[in-house]
C-alpha cells in the first residue's frame, strides 16, 4: 500500500494536476459558501470540465469540490446565519453567535481547522480501511452481490426524504429508469421506444445534473431576489480573529468525537453530513465539561459540527471502493464519473486500477492542504463577498453551466433534452416530497444488481433459492430485514398518533 | 376540505394507472420476452418487477391518503415556477435551431431581465464576458464543437 501510495503522490506533483484540483476546491467553496447551493450543486457544476481530463485529475477535481463544498456551507452559515449547506446548519449554533459577538473570524478559521482535521482522519480510515475491506470483499459472489444491493437499496430508500413509500417509489423507479437501454445479458432493447440515443441508456451525468442541479435552482429563483445581509461588524482585537493555541487545544476533542462519527456516519449508506454534523454537535456537547456555554458561542461548537461533516467524505468513500456502493448523492455523482473514466467502483478497483487508486488517495491528501491554503484566503479577503453574490446573474448563468455540461460528455444534443426533462422531474419530486436520492442511486446500482442476479441464477440452473445457503448473501438479507424494522420503527415511533402505513 | 389534503392520494392514484399501463402494455410492446437457457431472466424481468413495486407502493400511498389522511407536506408553486421552466424550455429549443451561443446570450438577458430589471447594461456585460469564455474554453481548449442549430448549420 505504501508505495502504491508513494507511486501515486508521485504521479500528481505536477502543476496542471494541483491546479485543477485547486480550481475544484476554490470553486466547491464558493458555491458552498452562496446560501441555497450545495455540495452535490458544486460538483455538478465542476463536473463540465472535466469530461476530457486524465481519471486522476478529473476525479481529484470532483472530490475537491465536494470538501469545497462541504466546507464553504460553513462561511455563510458562520457569517449571514444561513448555512449554504444542510451540513452546515450546525454550525449557526455556535458560528454565527460568534459572529454576532464580533468573533466571525474566530469562528471561520475555527471551522476551517476543523473541516481540514476531520478530512483527514476520514481520508486516513479511508486509505488504511479501503484496500484491507477490498480484499476481503473480493470473495463476494454474485449472489452475495445482489443482497448487497438489495441491503443498499433499502437502506437508502429508508433514509430518503419525509415519507418512505414516497422514497421506495422513487427507487422503484430509479429501477425501472436504469433498464432502458440494451438487455445487459442478450443485447436486446428495452424501453427504447425506437430512440436511437436510448439504446445506450440514459447517461447518468445529464439525468443527474437535470435531477439535481436545475431543481436546486428554480426552487432559488422562486423565492425573492432582494437579498439584504446583513454585516456584522468585526472586532479590531486579533484575539477576535484567530484560533489560540489553547482554544484548539480545547478543540482536539470535539474534532475527534466529530470525525469518529463522520466517518462511520459516511460509511453508513443513506445518512449523510446533515445528521452527522447534528450528531457530532450534540454528542462533543454532552460529553463536554461545560454543555452549558455550548450556543452561546464556543469555538468547540463550531469545531464538533464541521469536523463531522467534512469526515464524512472520506467515510462515504469506503464503501464505494470497497463494494461499489454509493451511500449518498454526492458519492453517487462521483461513482458516475468514475464509470465516465472507465473506473468500476468495486473490490475489483484495486486490482484493475491501483495506480489510478493510489493515485486519486494522494491527490485527496493534496486537496486537503489545498482547503486549508485556499480557505485561509477567503476568510481573510472575500469570504463575506461570496454570501451576496447577485442570485439574478449567477442562477441563469448555472442553467447555461448545466445545459453546456450535458451537452459537452457526448457531444449529442439529445442529453440536453435527457438533462431538461430530469430537471422538471427532479422539481416535481421536490415539489411532492419524492427525495430523489433514491431514484439516482438505484438507477447507479440496477445494472450491477441485475447483472449479479441473472449471472447467479445462469449459475445455479434458476435456483434462485440457493442464495439463501450463501453465509455473506444470509447477513446481507438479514441486515436487511433488521433494516426494514428499524426503519418502520423509527417511523411510526417519530410520527407518534400516525398509522404505520403511511410511514411504511 | 383543505386544498392539499388529497394530494398524495391523487398522486397515488396517477402511479397506479400508470404502473398498470406500463406493465401491462408498455413493457409486452417495448420488451421481446425471450430467454436463453436454464435459469436464465427474461429482460422484462426487472421492469416488470419495478413496475409492480411502484404499483403496490402506490396503493399503499392511496390507502394511506383516504383511510388514515396521510399527507406529506407539499410546497406551492408559484407563478415563477412555471415562467421558469417555460424559460428552460425555450432555451433547450433555442439551442436545437439557432445554437448554443445565440441561444445562450438570448435566454440569459431575457431571464435575468424578468428576474430584475434593474441594470441591463451590466447584464449585457457579464453576458458577453461569460460567452467569450465559454467560447474560449470549450471550442478552444476542449475542441469541443458548441451546437450550431438548424439554422446555422
Amino acid at each position: 500500500m505504501v508505495p502504491g501510495l508513494l507511486e501515486g503522490i508521485t504521479s500528481i506533483l505536477h502543476l496542471p494536476v494541483i491546479l485543477a484540483i485547486a480550481a475544484g476546491v476554490g470553486g466547491g467553496v464558493i458555491l458552498g459558501a452562496i446560501p441555497g447551493l450545495t455540495a452535490t450543486m458544486a460538483i455538478a457544476v465542476v463536473i463540465p470540465f472535466t469530461f476530457y481530463m486524465d481519471p486522476v485529475i478529473s476525479i481529484s477535481m470532483l472530490i475537491g469540490a465536494y470538501k469545497g463544498g462541504l466546507y464553504g456551507g460553513s462561511i455563510s452559515a458562520i457569517l449571514i446565519g444561513t448555512p449554504g449547506t444542510d451540513a452546515a446548519a450546525a454550525t449557526i449554533l455556535d458560528g454565527y453567535t460568534m459572529a454576532k459577538k464580533g468573533k466571525s473570524g474566530k469562528a471561520l478559521k475555527a471551522a476551517l481547522y476543523a473541516s481540514v482535521c476531520g478530512d483527514m482522519l476520514s481520508l486516513l480510515a479511508l486509505v488504511l480501511l479501503a484496500p484491507q475491506l477490498a480484499k476481503l470483499t473480493i470473495k463476494i459472489g454474485p449472489g452475495d452481490f445482489f443482497a448487497l444491493i438489495i441491503f443498499s437499496l433499502t437502506i437508502i430508500a429508508g433514509m430518503a426524504g419525509e415519507s418512505v413509500i414516497k422514497g421506495l417509489i422513487a427507487a422503484a423507479f430509479g429501477l425501472l429508469v436504469a433498464t432502458v437501454g440494451l438487455d445487459p445479458m442478450i443485447g436486446i432493447r428495452r424501453l427504447t421506444f425506437g430512440i436511437i440515443d436510448l439504446d445506450n441508456g440514459i447517461s447518468i451525468m445529464p439525468m443527474l445534473i437535470g435531477l439535481f442541479a436545475l431543481p436546486e435552482v428554480i426552487e432559488q429563483l422562486e423565492q425573492p431576489l432582494t437579498h439584504d445581509v446583513t454585516t456584522l461588524k468585526r472586532s479590531d482585537d486579533p484575539d477576535d480573529n484567530r484560533v489560540t493555541f489553547l482554544e484548539f487545544k480545547k478543540c482536539i476533542r470535539s474534532i475527534l468525537i466529530g470525525s469518529g462519527i463522520g466517518i462511520l456516519i459516511g460509511a453508513i449508506p443513506g445518512i449523510g453530513s446533515s445528521v452527522s454534523s447534528w450528531l457530532s454537535y450534540t454528542t462533543a456537547r454532552d460529553r463536554s465539561k461545560y454543555p452549558e456555554w455550548w450556543g452561546k458561542g464556543i469555538v468547540e461548537g463550531v469545531a464538533a459540527p464541521e469536523a463531522g461533516n467534512n469526515a464524512v467524505c472520506g467515510g462515504a468513500l469506503i464503501p464505494m471502493f470497497t463494494l461499489g456502493v454509493p451511500g449518498s448523492v454526492p458519492v453517487a455523482i462521483l461513482m458516475g464519473a468514475f464509470l465516465i473514466q472507465g473506473l468500476i467502483p468495486g473490490p475489483m478497483i484495486f486490482q484493475e486500477a491501483g495506480a489510478t487508486v493510489y493515485g486519486i488517495f494522494a491527490s485527496l491528501f493534496i486537496s486537503n492542504i489545498l482547503l486549508f491554503i485556499i480557505g485561509y484566503l477567503v476568510i481573510k479577503y472575500a469570504a463575506l463577498y461570496f454570501t451576496r453574490v447577485p442570485k439574478v446573474t449567477l442562477f441563469p448563468i448555472i442553467i447555461s453551466f448545466c445545459y453546456v455540461g450535458s451537452f459537452a460528455l457526448n457531444q449529442n444534443f439529445f442529453d440536453v433534452k435527457v438533462t431538461l426533462v430530469f430537471g422538471i422531474l427532479g422539481y416535481l419530486m421536490r415539489k411532492y416530497k419524492f427525495a430523489a436520492a433514491p431514484f439516482l442511486i438505484a438507477m447507479i446500482l440496477e445494472p450491477f444488481g441485475e447483472r449479479a442476479l441473472r449471472q447467479f441464477l445462469m449459475m445455479n440452473r434458476g435456483d434462485f433459492w440457493a442464495v439463501f445457503t450463501m453465509p455473506i448473501a444470509d447477513a446481507f438479507f438479514a441486515l436487511t430485514i433488521i433494516s426494514i424494522f428499524a426503519i418502520i420503527r423509527k417511523n411510526t415511533s417519530s410520527n407518534g398518533s400516525k398509522h404505520p402505513i403511511e410511514t411504511m | 376540505m383543505k386544498k392539499n389534503e388529497h394530494i398524495d392520494g391523487i398522486i397515488g392514484i396517477g402511479l397506479f394507472i400508470l404502473s398498470i399501463i406500463t406493465y401491462f402494455i408498455i413493457i409486452p410492446n417495448q420488451i421481446d420476452d425471450i430467454s436463453f437457457g436454464a435459469g436464465s431472466l427474461s429482460p422484462s424481468f426487472f421492469p416488470k418487477v419495478a413496475t409492480g413495486i411502484i404499483g403496490v407502493l402506490s396503493i399503499f400511498m392511496i390507502v394511506g391518503n383516504y383511510a388514515f389522511k396521510s399527507q406529506t407536506p407539499i410546497s406551492k408553486f408559484g407563478p415563477k415556477s412555471f415562467s421558469i421552466i417555460l424559460f428552460l424550455i425555450a432555451y433547450a429549443v433555442g439551442i436545437e435551431i439557432i445554437g448554443y451561443l445565440a441561444a445562450t446570450g438570448i435566454f440569459l438577458l431575457a431571464l435575468m431581465l424578468y428576474l430584475s430589471k434593474k441594470s441591463w447594461l451590466k447584464y449585457i456585460f457579464i453576458i458577453a464576458v461569460f460567452l467569450v469564455v465559454n467560447y474560449l474554453f470549450f471550442e478552444k481548449t476542449l475542441k469541443l464543437v458548441l451546437p450550431r442549430g438548424y439554422l446555422f448549420q
